[in-house]
């Protein structure tokens, strides 16, 4: 079984802090741990948990929509809470058991990382449709008419992006794969502004 | 002070219990709250304590429960020894945290009666996300108030981590602070951590308000702590 998380406690700290510290739980942050990582290297006591059973497909998704959520709490006092619930609501949808297809992996952390990422520097007005690829990573679908971008975001800020957009009678595509910093360089020929509100 | 946007990441209290739970109250206590929480993890956690020179090792088992909200901001654990709420951002109010922390217990006092402390604590951890300069350098003296003194012929530090404690000795509490670099959250800034811990050890309270009161003075110590520990310049960015 694959441990959940681990944590060292070392006597010879336990001995230095009178009283220990208090736990972190949610957020997996604390100054503590990054100065104990740093400092402290006479560890001797393990303590790690497991599941209780090998993870299922509901416990596995269950985790994925969880660590996301987690997560998104590293960056929820630089969102407002509607776009956050509106974020969490589609990563519901979007994990419907019932929906399932076997092979499909749950959503990539490191994907969503970069999604979120990308939407703390547009306009927070921008309501992408979301959707999830077979290999977990998510997929912003923005439409304006005939207009549409979609934007895979891959772990580590990469992204893959499409575009099909209507020039008169013509239909032009492209297709393109940068960094989230570098997207809107990338796509400036293309009207950005037609999903976006710039700056 | 009240924030609009306070950079609390994680804020906790704990109760750590003279006695262990029995199993079967410990599992009682969760279905009580589960109608709170209606996300429930069981972990069980493994301690191994590996003596090298025998080559040799011991294990201790010791159940854990999370109960967390749909949107995992709200959790609260419970451990033989301990049990814990918890908070992320975004942080919605002292009122609003304690008022949870006070329901939940109430409920488990039903179940395993009032239970001697050995230890009560309020953490936050708070993280800063300052803009980099133009020459991509991060001033985070401009925004923590405390901070390390370098020799001048160090201009810039890639890390830094610093931790003191300090005894409250009037209240009987215990200060920790910490503060360190943290790994970037988001693009074009520097992410500091301000972990502040007041821990209460030595005779504590039993009854449901004492308790309580010792929270809130709890409280009053950390957003001392807080305060004096940043600038205007971030009180600013916070939305004072």
């Amino acid at each position: 079984m694959r441990p959940e998380f681990h944590e060292f406690a070392s006597n010879a700290l336990q001995r230095r802090v009178k009283l220990g510290s208090s736990s972190s739980a949610g957020s997996g942050l604390s100054a503590g741990d990054i100065l104990r990582s740093g400092l402290i290297d006479d560890r001797h006591t393990f303590r790690g948990g497991t599941p209780a059973s090998p993870p299922s497909l509901q416990e596995r998704v269950f985790k994925a929509l969880a660590d996301a959520k987690v997560w998104t709490a590293q960056v929820a006092m630089h969102m407002n809470l509607a776009t956050r619930d509106r974020y969490f609501r589609q990563l519901d949808l979007l994990h419907d058991c019932d929906e399932w297809f076997g092979a499909d992996l749950p959503l990539n952390l490191e994907s969503y990382k970069t999604f979120i990422r990308f939407m703390l520097t547009v306009d927070g007005s921008s309501k992408p449709s979301l959707a999830l690829s077979a290999s977990g990573n998510l997929l912003g679908i923005w439409l304006a008419g005939r207009d549409r971008l979609t934007i895979e975001f891959r772990p580590g800020d990469s992204v893959e992006w499409v575009i099909s957009r209507q020039e008169g009678d013509a239909t032009e595509r492209a297709a393109g794969t940068t960094s989230s910093a570098r997207l809107m360089a990338n796509i400036q020929g293309f009207k950005p502004e037609t999903w976006f509100k710039l700056g | 002070m009240i924030y609009v946007a306070p950079p609390i990441v994680e804020a906790i209290v704990q109760f750590v219990f003279a006695e262990p739970l029995p199993a079967a109250k410990m599992r009682k206590a969760v279905g009580r709250l589960k109608r709170f929480y209606p996300a429930t993890t069981d972990l069980l956690n493994v301690q191994a304590k590996i003596n090298v020179l025998s080559r040799s090792a011991e294990f201790e088992d010791s159940p854990q429960s999370k109960l967390a909200s749909d949107d995992q901001a709200d959790a609260f654990i419970i451990e033989p020894g301990m049990c814990l709420w918890t908070r992320l951002a975004p942080y919605q109010g002292w009122d609003e945290f304690i008022a949870r922390v006070k329901r939940d217990y109430e409920a488990l006092l039903d179940v395993f009666g009032r239970r001697k402390l050995v230890r009560m604590g309020v953490r936050y951890i708070n993280r800063f996300d300052i803009p980099a300069e133009v020459d991509g350098r991060i001033q985070y003296e401009s925004y923590l108030a405390v901070n390390i003194r370098v020799p001048q012929i160090y201009p810039a530090v890639l890390n830094y981590g610093w931790r003191f404690e300090h005894e409250i000795v009037a209240k009987d509490l215990l200060l920790i602070l910490q503060s360190a670099t943290a790994e970037q959250v988001l693009p074009n800034t520097g992410a500091f951590l301000l972990d502040i811990d007041v821990i209460a050890g030595g005779t504590l309270p039993i009854k449901l308000d004492e308790i309580f009161a010792k929270l809130e003075e709890m409280r009053d110590v950390k957003n001392q702590a807080f305060e004096t520990s940043i600038t205007d310049k971030a009180r600013e960015a916070f939305g004072k």
